[in-house]
């Protein structure tokens, strides 16, 4: 039973050519910027330049620093950039994944089949979460890759948190918007539930380094799970993988009880 | 209809109501293994709404409705373990080929074998090889069908299966369902056109706003519904004399004369006309086909 898999394996051959693609342009994008840090290293005049900028925008764009290892990775890549394109990609996929097909019609003859729609939503859970893990892999290979090239003097282990961590908050996003879109049948709905949430608590987690009273609702953007440990610098946080993959799960169980009690649209 | 132990679909008050539309209210339906039971109706009568409660993809307001002995909401994997279903807008991923659509659409049956599908598919007349956005609408139904027809299932629901098809192919696949019905399989399938079914099926359930307005063997409805005659008397001075001896016949209605003609509309059984006329001099005599819409309507 479990070990067949069949809707799992379905939807991520349906999808093989475009998560490829996904793959290639993530990794050439991480490696891409990466390759650039030994021309702005050796030029601290843009460190000045980013000292001007007022705490939260440095907040927002992920620090103090622009020529240091770190800095320059969180600035250009981690702290916006790169989270943005994978939320693209986990948050479609997560909207698509149930609603998609009901809106398109084909949700019906899937689920002629004998599966629960439960089991139905794992399995299609578990895809979005396999797509996601391939960007992972695609942006460790390309930020790994170039370490020693660039000059990137930071810990093998601090590169992977970071991309782990980033990959989490995707997967929670994503599959908070499967739950979404599949609640409502309807993919915009997830969409735009996801995207929306993720804007705000992004401008909050950016604000709550320098607005006191925002420091309050800083635990509730993922964005604090993902980098308010600053992984860069100090590698895994225990407590952040923990607060991710629960959040991940709630998501998965949340969707699958809303998913299971209602009228498919026809 | 007492089928007992043998009914393959029994509703009993079943109703789904959406709202103010649509919807179906207080069906009690039975489908007894073997049989193939044409839901027929107009667009929005319930048809579709009917077969998607069978299967679980909806849920009732009231009743319920059990399939082989299993409730279609609590036991939705076992009912969906013994019945295919080609859903009436047929939708399938245009950038996949047929044979991975199959797959797609099968993968949990795991009794089906590729010499099942093959077997099928050929009879169609498909290429499972080809892209299924490069099918025509037809193929595609066609594709739809492999995929309700190639498992083993005790239950086939098929929503309008011949849309699309050409006459030949809806003949072979009035062929393939009366060789399942044989077999045991029960049958259900929806059409809107009355005339369609009848050469497949073997009772008929007319719904109608959502409810079942009469269910009846095809047989009794053909006896009951209304053909319309000519006859052409070889002598034109006999047009009346043939008009009055037919008139007053059990069964006959709507005698009329059209230029060398006598028309009229009949029911049941023509031996008494036949015998009426049989002293006239006839040159010619043709009855239409049954139209079975009239049965239910009149």
């Amino acid at each position: 039973m479990i070990g067949s898999l069949g809707v799992t394996r379905s939807d991520l051959r349906l999808r093989r050519t475009s998560l490829i693609l996904w793959f290639v342009a993530v990794t050439v994008l991480v490696a891409g910027i990466a390759a650039i840090y030994p021309t702005v290293r050796s030029n601290p005049s843009l460190d000045s330049i980013y000292g001007d900028l007022s705490p939260t925008v440095q907040a927002l764009l992920g620090g103090a620093s622009l020529t240091s290892p770190s800095g320059y990775l969180n600035t250009q890549l981690f702290a916006f950039f790169l989270p943005a394109v994978l939320l693209v990609f986990a948050i479609g996929r997560g909207a698509s994944s149930i609603a998609g097909e009901e809106e398109d019609r084909t949700l019906d003859l899937l689920l002629a089949q004998p599966l629960a729609r439960g089991r139905l939503y794992a399995e299609k859970a578990l895809a979005v979460l396999i797509g996601v893990v391939t960007l992972i892999v695609g942006s460790v290979v390309g930020v790994v890759a170039l370490r020693q090239p660039a000059d990137l003097t930071l810990p093998y282990v601090n590169l992977v948190a970071v991309c782990v961590q980033m990959g989490l908050m995707c997967a929670a996003l994503g599959l908070g918007a499967q739950a979404v879109a599949a609640a409502s049948g309807r993919r915009v709905v997830g969409i735009a539930a996801s995207a929306g949430y993720t804007f705000v608590s992004y401008i909050v987690y950016g604000l709550s380094a320098t607005v006191h009273p925002l420091s309050y609702v800083r635990p509730f953007t993922l964005w604090r799970w993902y980098l308010g440990g600053d992984p860069l610098t100090s590698g895994f946080g225990i407590e952040e993988l923990l607060v991710l993959a629960g959040v991940c799960i709630a998501m998965v169980a949340v969707g699958t009880q809303a998913f299971r009690r209602r009228d498919l649209h026809a | 209809m007492g089928i007992g132990t043998n009914a393959a679909v029994e509703a009993r008050g079943l109703s789904k109501s959406y709202g103010r539309a649509r919807g179906i209210t207080g069906v009690d339906l039975d489908v007894a293994s073997g049989e193939v039971l044409a839901l027929v109706g107009a667009n929005g009568a319930g048809k579709t709404t009917f077969m998607r409660l069978l299967l679980d993809f909806i849920r009732p307001t009231s009743g319920a409705v059990k399939v082989l002995g299993f409730d279609s909401v609590h036991d939705s994997v076992e009912v969906r373990r013994r019945t295919t279903y080609l859903p009436g807008e047929l939708v399938i991923p245009s950038r996949i080929t047929g044979e991975e659509a199959v797959r797609r659409f099968t993968f949990a049956r795991h009794d089906l074998r590729a010499d099942q599908v093959r077997a099928i598919a050929e009879r169609i007349h498909l290429d499972l090889s080809r892209r299924v956005g490069d099918l025509s609408k037809g193929n595609k139904q066609k594709l739809g069908l492999v995929i309700a027809l190639a498992p083993r299932a005790d239950l086939l629901v098929l929503d309008e299966p011949t849309s699309g098809l050409d006459p030949l192919l809806q003949r072979v696949f009035g062929d393939l369902v009366k060789e399942r019905a044989a077999d045991g399989t029960a049958i259900l399938l929806s059409s809107h056109v009355m005339s369609e079914v009848e050469q497949i099926a073997t009772r008929v359930a007319l719904l109608r706003d959502g409810r079942v307005a009469v269910v009846d063997d095809i047989a009794a409805i053909r006896e009951r519904s209304r053909r319309r005659g000519r006859l052409r008397p070889r002598d034109p001075s006999d047009l009346a004399a043939v008009a009055d001896a037919i008139r007053s016949l059990p069964g006959v209605s709507d005698v009329g004369l059209e230029a060398d003609v006598v028309t009229f509309a009949c029911t049941g059984d023509m031996d008494a006309l036949l015998k009426q006329v049989a002293s006239f001099g006839i040159a010619a005599f043709d009855v239409a086909h049954a139209e079975l819409e009239d049965a239910f309507f009149a």
